[in-house]
């Protein structure tokens, strides 16, 4: 069977082969009793190789959301795990440590049957990631595995490392030749052949970029799979959904009526047990560079022809493109940035941010930013896109605001209306997922009085239950060879180029003191004024 | 009339009331609806409609999906039905009505049930309304019960028309309802005549095209045909499709409540011909241990025969569904691979492929409740051709005479 992403991409015609076979994208249905089951996503048959398996990514999510998946027969039947990882564990002490993280976490109540059958496909190799002969072990596996569990040589690597390990790893699988470099016009040796990656992808663009090239260097871009759950949520892919499954919004999704967004990533929660790794990241590279760029350029991009693979990610990254990274000197114009103090959530009183553990007293990391970036486009020119995030703040919300202009000439002045507010389209991601529309409209009496009332769509008045968890969603399309919800190299690189600069200016920048804000609060006052200088306020979520 | 607190379809206690009369007035329906609403708000402390007070903005709303017009035979049924379409787990109509064509009669043959609820369906959404209407009439009012149920429906939604039980024919009011809704749901689990039943459903699909059309038996079967489909996912078994001579099909044999897994079985044997073009010269023939007929598959001078058996089972787990389907093909790709249910919340498949070790697992496969059928199905009701298909090959299985 020719692998889907062979079908979907046609080879490299630029150092990263990017580019789709507009007329191919479809897979074509080989078997009969498929037709008709397009909605149900069932993965072919597959062996997938997590490296780092003992570690919180593995327990918390890939192994309970795995388990979902086969109890679900959303896998095929001899899907098979391999676990990598520096343990010295045996196959049943890897059975034992993964029974638990399932029972903790997974939505299907484990039993014994089931448990045995799951575990049946679960084998473990023991070994440092630079150790050669742990490679040489983890391929007699996998052969072993394709002989008996009918995995035909589909190959699925997922990096659950910390970055560090990505460049050892990838170059030690292409040098033992587990895995092989496949593209549209080669026939793959055995089988399919894929590589999952976790966000970060670099701190800084040179380091993304030497990560990329890493990669590339071993296998095809349409063979890397870079994870942003973000892009799995089911209320981020609505987004998509509403702007081009509905003539009604598309005509003013432009600079003639959009007066400006907002994107809003606000988490109340603080660092938790992630000090060390927020402490060298901060909230631009957790949150602003990856998950609010992804959200930005849905936000903004032009109609796809498909929805599909890389005639999505083209759109996406083509906006990326147009923003216009904030001017070095200028970069404190552009942007507001601040670190939580010690305040209260939810009637409760809450550490500072230096007072966090793993956290240094005199940390200058930033958990919160805003930022105001102008795509520099036919749609959005002169539009304001103003993004902010940060942690502490008073209530956990996603969301995507968009305000439209003021109506140009209001006729209802003598009746003693002298304003309206202009129409304002709300995206909450999470949580209270839905759309709703804020518009003008007369109080009921005999004057011609105006108020602004909310049209609200909820998912769940319309849906009732939730769909699938992000994790799952990516991992069997990752398995299916369906690239639309994974990051690709450009999208990646491009995000960088535009928060370097900011990276750069702030670290020139000496911090004497990192404007701080109460925790429960939306952020510094520099944030308010960053906004407000444009004659703008931020909104209340 | 009688107006309370039921604690009907479920723990829930939802707000009812209802009365008899001598024919039944819209505009009072409306007006009782909007007083239970009102004293619903002053039960939960909170208007309807204005937003809650607490740590978290809800407003409540109704429900934007669907209207549902379920149609009965008794007022039992119609109980029933109101039960089941007051404890859907998501999904709920906007409106839900359930007529029974034959009431109890007497001094004032029309009775009325009015129940709503509001419910948070899902932890992150606001609360919902759910409002089900139940009307009986006495036989011969099939006319003006549908045209009540006509003018009851909530405004630019689809209308789906629900057959709880058995299409018992003939029936003016389904006749009547099935021209100008957007789809038709059976469910013919509980179908004496499965063969009727079934050609109900066949005569349904020929009404238009664009008729959303579903049966409940086949939303059960789903797990079952992805199982079969996945197997031949592997490029090894697909080839062995061609060359399927056995297919034993095991289904529940009927209960005490008359349900069964029969329709089940035609529906999958119906699919399996559809999607591998085998021909079905006449229906099935009875056997001491159930029935098979010999199909035809491939084309001129290639023409092979694949024997279909069906049976009862004697499983205590088949949720009145399939126990077993097994498909075996000879020859170079010689190959069997079977799915059974093993347990209320289990299904093992296993295989046997030359050359490779044989392979069983178990998924984790409840038997989902009529209610969450419902919800599932009414989401995702629309024009499903491969199910047209295998009902167009299920509906000539069947013998006639053969029934409960």
């Amino acid at each position: 069977m020719i692998p889907a992403e062979l079908i979907g991409d046609i080879p490299a015609t630029s150092d990263h082969d990017l580019h789709d076979e507009p007329h191919a994208m479809f897979e074509q249905i080989v078997n009969p009793l498929r037709e008709g089951m397009t909605q149900i996503a069932t993965a072919p048959p597959c062996a997938m190789v997590i490296f780092g398996v003992s570690g919180d990514l593995t327990s918390r999510k890939l192994m309970p959301s795995l388990y979902d998946l086969a109890m679900t027969s959303r896998l095929a039947e001899g899907f098979s795990i391999i676990g990598v990882s520096r343990r010295e564990w045996t196959d049943e002490q890897f059975r034992d440590e993964m029974r638990r993280a399932v029972e903790a976490h997974a939505r299907t109540p484990v039993t014994q049957d089931r448990w045995d059958s799951f575990a049946s496909g679960l084998f473990y190799v023991s070994g440092n990631f630079d150790d050669e002969s742990m490679y040489e072990r983890l391929g007699a596996r996998l052969d072993e595995v394709d002989r008996e569990r009918r995995t035909e040589g589909n190959r699925l690597f997922y990096l659950a490392t910390p970055p560090s390990f990505y460049i050892t790893i990838i170059n030690s699988l292409g040098e033992r030749d587990l895995v092989e470099r496949q593209d549209f016009y080669r026939a793959p040796k055995i089988g399919w052949m894929r590589l999952v990656v976790e966000k970060p992808i670099g701190n800084d663009l040179a380091s993304a970029r030497e990560l990329n090239h890493a990669m590339s260097e071993v296998v095809s871009e349409s063979q890397i799979y870079r994870i942003d759950h973000y892009l799995g949520k089911e209320t981020v892919q609505n987004a998509m959904a509403f702007r081009f499954a509905n003539v009604l919004f598309e005509p003013v999704w432009n600079r003639h009526y959009v007066d400006h967004m907002q994107i809003t990533v606000a988490e109340s929660l603080g660092v938790e047990n992630r000090g060390t790794y927020y402490e060298e990241a901060g909230a631009v590279r957790d949150m602003l560079q990856s998950h609010m760029l992804q959200l930005l350029s849905i936000v903004a991009m032009e109609p796809p022809a498909v929805f599909r693979g890389n005639a999505v990610r083209d759109e996406k990254v083509k906006v990326l493109r147009s923003v216009i990274p904030p001017p070095g000197a200028t970069v404190k114009d552009f942007t507001a940035r601040g670190q939580y103090a010690a305040g209260f959530i939810e009637g409760k009183t809450v550490p500072g941010y230096r007072q966090e553990e793993d956290i240094a007293p005199t940390s200058t990391t930033e958990t919160f930013v805003a930022m105001k970036l102008n795509i520099d486009n036919w749609r959005w020119a002169d539009v304001p896109f103003y993004l902010r995030t940060g942690k502490r703040m008073p209530r956990r919300v996603t969301e995507i605001a968009i305000q439209f202009q003021r109506v140009p000439h209001l006729m209802f002045q003598a009746a003693g209306t002298t304003d309206v507010e202009p129409n304002l389209l709300t995206l909450r991601i999470q949580p209270d997922e839905g759309i709703s529309l804020r518009f003008a409209a007369k109080i009921p009496g005999t004057t011609m009085e105006l108020r602004t009332v909310r049209m609200d769509f909820a998912y769940g008045a319309s849906f009732g239950s939730a769909g699938a968890d992000a994790y799952e969603r990516l991992l069997i399309d990752a398995m299916m060879g369906d690239q639309t919800l994974f990051a690709r190299r450009d999208e990646v690189e491009t995000a960088w180029h535009i928060i370097d600069p900011v990276l750069a200016a702030w670290q020139a920048e000496e911090v004497t003191g990192l404007p701080l804000y109460e925790a429960g609060t939306w952020g510094p006052e520099k944030s308010d004024a960053l906004i407000e200088r444009d004659g703008r306020v931020w909104r209340r979520p | 009339m009688m107006t309370g607190v039921a604690a009907i379809g479920g723990a829930d206690q939802k707000l009812f009331t209802g009365w008899t009369a001598d024919s039944v007035e819209v505009t009072r329906i409306r007006a009782e609806l909007s007083e239970l609403w009102r004293s619903w708000a002053t039960l939960h402390g909170a208007p309807s409609g204005d937003i809650l007070p607490g740590d978290r903005e809800q407003v409540f709303m109704r429900p934007s999906t669907v209207n549902v017009i379920a149609v009965t035979e008794t007022i039992e049924e119609a109980q029933r039905t109101a039960e089941l379409l007051l404890s859907l787990p998501d999904y709920s109509p906007s409106r839900s009505i359930v007529l029974a064509r034959h009431g109890a009669g007497g001094g004032q043959p029309f009775a009325v049930q009015l129940f709503v609820d509001e419910r948070v369906l899902h932890r992150s959404s606001s609360p919902t309304r759910i409002e089900v209407i139940v009307i009986s009439a006495p036989p011969g009012h099939d006319e003006a019960l549908a045209s009540i149920a006509t003018t009851l429906l909530v405004p630019d939604l689809p209308d789906v028309l629900y057959v709880p039980f058995e299409p018992v024919a003939p029936n003016p009011l389904l006749h009547n309802l099935r021209e100008s809704c957007d789809g038709i749901l059976v469910d013919t689990v509980s179908a004496r005549d499965a063969g009727a039943s079934l050609e109900f459903l066949r005569a349904c699909a020929s009404i238009r095209n664009t008729l959303g059309l579903g049966d409940l038996v086949w939303t059960r079967l789903r797990t079952w045909r992805d199982l079969i489909a996945q197997f031949y996912d592997q490029p090894a078994a697909l080839a062995s499709l061609e060359f399927i001579t056995d297919v034993q099909i095991v289904h529940a044999a009927s209960g005490p409540d008359v349900r069964s897994g029969r329709t089940a079985a035609l529906l999958i044997a119906g699919w399996l011909a559809s999607r591998l073009g085998w021909r079905t010269p006449g229906e099935l023939i009875p056997t001491g241990t159930g029935y098979r007929l010999t199909l035809r598959s491939g084309g001129r001078g290639k023409s092979r025969e694949v024997l279909l058996h069906i049976s009862e089972g004697t499983s205590d787990f088949s949720c009145a569904s399939l126990e077993r389907v097994t498909l075996t093909a000879t020859g170079d790709q010689a190959s069997t691979f079977s799915v059974e249910r093993v347990g209320e919340s289990a299904i093992m498949t296993s295989s046997s492929t030359p050359h490779v070790p044989d392979m069983t697992r178990l998924v984790h496969s409840s038997c989902p409740p009529d209610n969450v059928i419902l919800a599932a199905k009414l989401r995702r009701l629309r024009i499903d051709p491969v199910y047209r298909d295998a009902l167009e090959i299920a509906a000539t299985l069947w013998p006639e005479g053969f029934d409960l």
